[in-house]
């Protein structure tokens, strides 16, 4: 505008010169005539492309050799720029769209039109079309400067719409958190000459790459107790209560007496872990009741009125004891195993529904489905089960059980 | 090299340049080199990982043979780990610390190495033990005269207090194993890695024998998984197996099974009258207390005894003999049960109300397990017995003394 008005006061001055038998209103309709032929009729009549954005998209180039594609604002980082934007154009045909990247929205009144990014490259890749959709459809590109390319079609005629072109392997500007734009033009010539139709800028910013790194170091979290809860549904060690537990009855030689403890266990060794059973049978001092064993041929049902101690991690099925209110024993391990992130499971010895087995040293369970390795947390139950003949010595039978998990790194 | 130790190079060489004051580029060289040393320890250089890594814990020495997770427990620590590549080795350290790595070592607290001892050891052997290894708390060392080694390894050292984490018992500890070419832990870590292990609380069972007694009668009672089971007793209610006959004996059975852990065991008694109809009565076999007697046919006897008699006693169309002996048999330890001597003659039979007939005292008095006794009872009458229906009710009583 100050170029138009520089014009305008120059002929103003010649127009004063006159002889001033020319009148006031000859002069003011000679200046219009002026401003027309500076102000080129094209640029007055190109339209305002409207829902313009840019995405700046991750490519498929790891610049740093980190093992990570390129951030889509990575500076001088190699990625995708996704254009959406909607054209106006009414009438007439549209044969190209050009894509010009420059530090300003639009050019500066000192001349300048328009400045590369630094480091910003359309070329060095160089750029493709990646996707192109919408209202119009571009089959080709070509990059005609470091900082400009088009995308064009075969022209025809186009009633306007919204429109998306995506240009792959951008070398973005390597200036750190520094906003760049683009300007969008529209053309009917296949070579984005000629007169613009429409046009619009839109913006977008490199930015610094957040590297945000931290240690997984070897991990086990493994506890025992009677009971052990959930927090958020996540197995909760810091919930378990104390490893002092008592059967459910007296023993008797007419029914069994139950009674259950809980563990849990997660580790991220890579050959998982084993959780190993450790300890005597029931004793009172000099009498004992007999661990239930088969010598490795599998575990043991119950036989009421003989003398078994055992126990299992399984949902048994069976009542084992007459109470009031009676309930099966035990629960299965949870989350059940999936051969992923759950892995943990009961040894074959103590798995068997209704069957039990003791012998000190055993591998109760391991982080062995779909092959040993890393588990997220499970909770154990064990059952423990007890029957007694009926000369079984009166008094008070204790074991202290040691379970010991083992990861292997 | 950490993001940390990149930074830290260039700041360096900066500081250095800036440095006009330093009048000879010897003691710049030697800043540099004193400054690159510190940012970069020897150890974390070349150490390469420790594969196939574990630390099982294992149960005690006597006199407490403490639970391997046991927290404070005086156990052992068995590594097994695989070292990568043939290196010279000379000594191993075994650091325990309450994370994995990265940061500096803390030793758990209650964790105690200083009377560890090395008490197994494969693969790469050759190690001992001495003052040395064990002086300083949480990071023992095992030496030898330095060697090559490769492969599976594993060393157990014993007498290793566990961690004892007041209010948390169920406790992660970390233990940082390196191998050194030194034969004392010191100089540049050759190999390193990290296992994990976790007390755990203890897990105490309880529960209560009380004085028991299991007795049951009835017609019959079966056995569950071979073992008496008084739930499967019948009814009491019993009838001699055909008329009554001066010409040939009646006989009925009933069973009972008992148990006990009382230490002098149980006693059994027979209670009752004889068979009576009315006014009318079968004589009891009993011949004072000079044994039980033989049937005979024709005279009035009822009797029983709790044998497996020889005699066939009837006459039905298939005769069997009477009567089943104690089951399972006595053997003086956990089965006791046995019929006392007037009622354990085969083919003689007594009927003494108050009788003891059976007690658990074969290898002397005290407990046994269930066994079932079944008692045969017979009946013959003489000619004029008067027709009627006879009847007798009998309460056998168990009583252990514990």
């Amino acid at each position: 505008m100050k170029k138009i008005a520089h014009v305008l006061a120059a002929h103003l001055n010649a127009v004063q010169r006159l002889k001033k038998s020319a009148g006031v209103f000859s002069a003011i309709l000679f200046a219009t005539a002026l401003v027309l032929q500076v102000v080129p009729p094209e640029i007055a009549s190109a339209a305002q492309i409207t829902s313009r954005s840019l995405t700046l998209m991750s490519g498929s180039f790891d610049s740093n050799s980190d093992g990570i594609n390129d951030g889509g604002s990575l500076p001088g980082g190699v990625a995708n720029h996704s254009f959406a934007f909607t054209l106006p154009q009414t009438t007439g045909n549209l044969g190209s769209i050009k894509f010009k990247y420059c530090t300003t929205a639009a050019a500066v009144p000192n001349g300048i039109d328009c400045n590369a990014p630094a480091g910003l490259s359309t070329t060095t890749r160089p750029v493709t079309l990646g996707t192109s959709s919408g209202a119009a459809t571009f089959s080709a590109i070509t990059n005609v400067a470091a900082n400009e390319s088009y995308v064009s079609r075969t022209a025809a005629s186009f009633t306007g719409g919204a429109v998306t072109v995506q240009l792959n392997s951008v070398v973005n500007p390597t200036t750190t958190n520094t906003t760049f734009f683009v300007r969008i033009s529209s053309y009917a010539a296949t070579n984005a000459t000629g007169a613009e139709i429409d046009s619009g800028s839109v913006a977008a910013s490199t930015s610094n790459a957040i590297e945000i790194s931290g240690t997984m170091p070897e991990s086990l979290v493994f506890c025992t107790g009677r009971t052990i809860s959930l927090t958020s549904l996540v197995p909760d060690c810091t919930t378990a209560t104390s490893g002092v537990i008592a059967f459910d009855q007296l023993f008797s030689p007419t029914d069994t007496a139950t009674a259950r403890s809980q563990m849990a266990a997660s580790t991220n060794a890579g050959a998982g872990y084993a959780i190993t059973v450790n300890g005597p049978t029931l004793t009172s001092g000099s009498n004992t009741i007999t661990r239930m064993t088969n010598g490795g041929t599998g575990p043991t049902p119950l036989i009421l009125g003989t003398s078994q101690f055992g126990l299992n991690l399984r949902a048994n099925t069976a009542v084992f004891d007459n109470q009031t209110t009676p309930v099966a024993l035990g629960l299965a391990v949870a989350p059940i195993v999936n051969g992923t992130n759950y892995r943990g499971q009961a040894r074959a010895d103590y798995s068997t529904d209704n069957s039990f087995e003791f012998t000190g040293g055993d591998i109760v369970a391991a982080s062995d489905n779909g092959g040993a390795g890393g588990t997220d947390a499970q909770i154990y139950t064990t059952s423990y089960v007890v029957n007694v003949p009926g000369s079984q010595p009166a008094g008070t039978y204790t074991t202290t059980l040691t379970y010991i998990c083992t990861p292997t790194f | 090299m950490s993001g940390s130790k990149r930074q830290l190079l260039p700041k360096v060489l900066r500081v250095l340049g800036n440095k006009k004051r330093v009048s000879t580029s010897l003691m710049a060289t030697m800043m540099v080199t004193g400054l690159l040393v510190a940012a970069f320890p020897a150890e974390d250089a070349n150490a390469a990982q420790i594969t196939v890594r574990s630390l099982t814990l294992q149960a005690g020495d006597s006199p407490n043979f403490d639970g391997g997770s046991r927290p404070g427990g005086i156990v052992k620590h068995r590594f097994s780990f695989t070292i990568p590549s043939t290196t010279t080795i000379g000594s191993i350290k075994f650091e325990y610390c309450t994370t994995a790595s990265v940061t500096a070592c803390t030793t758990p607290v209650g964790l105690s190495t200083t009377a560890a001892t090395l008490t197994d050891q494969t693969g790469a052997t050759g190690f001992s033990a001495n003052g040395t290894t064990t002086a300083t708390n949480g990071a023992p060392y095992i030496t030898r005269t330095a060697a090559t080694g490769t492969g599976a390894v594993a060393y157990q050292l014993s007498a290793v207090t566990n961690p004892n984490v007041s209010g948390t018992p169920n406790y992660t500890f970390f233990v940082r194993i390196s191998t050194y070419a030194s034969t004392n832990a010191t100089g540049g870590a050759t190999d390193t890695g990290s296992v994990a292990a976790s007390t755990s609380t203890q897990i105490q069972l309880t529960g209560t024998m009380p004085e028991s007694l299991i007795f049951c009668t009835g017609g019959t009672i079966s056995t569950t998984s071979s073992i008496p089971d008084c739930s499967t007793a019948t009814s009491g209610s019993i009838a001699f197996d055909q008329l009554f006959s001066p010409s040939d004996t009646a006989t009925a059975k009933s069973q009972m099974a008992a148990s006990t852990n009382a230490g002098f065991g149980y006693v059994i008694t027979v209670n009752g009258p004889t068979l009576t109809s009315g006014s009318n009565t079968i004589a009891r076999m009993t011949n004072g207390s000079t044994g039980p007697i033989a049937s005979t046919v024709g005279t009035g006897q009822f009797g029983l005894n709790l044998r497996a008699n020889t005699t066939v006693f009837d006459n039905q169309t298939t005769p069997v003999a009477l009567g089943t002996n104690v089951a399972p048999a006595v053997n003086g330890t956990n089965y006791r049960g046995q019929a006392r001597t007037d009622y354990a003659t085969d083919n003689f039979f007594e009927f003494t109300t108050g009788d003891t007939v059976a007690a658990s005292d074969n290898g002397g008095a005290g407990g046994t397990d269930a066994q079932i006794f079944t008692a045969s009872y017979i009946v013959n009458v003489s000619g004029s017995q008067p027709a009627g229906t006879y009847v007798s009710t009998l309460t056998y009583i168990c009583t252990p003394t514990f």
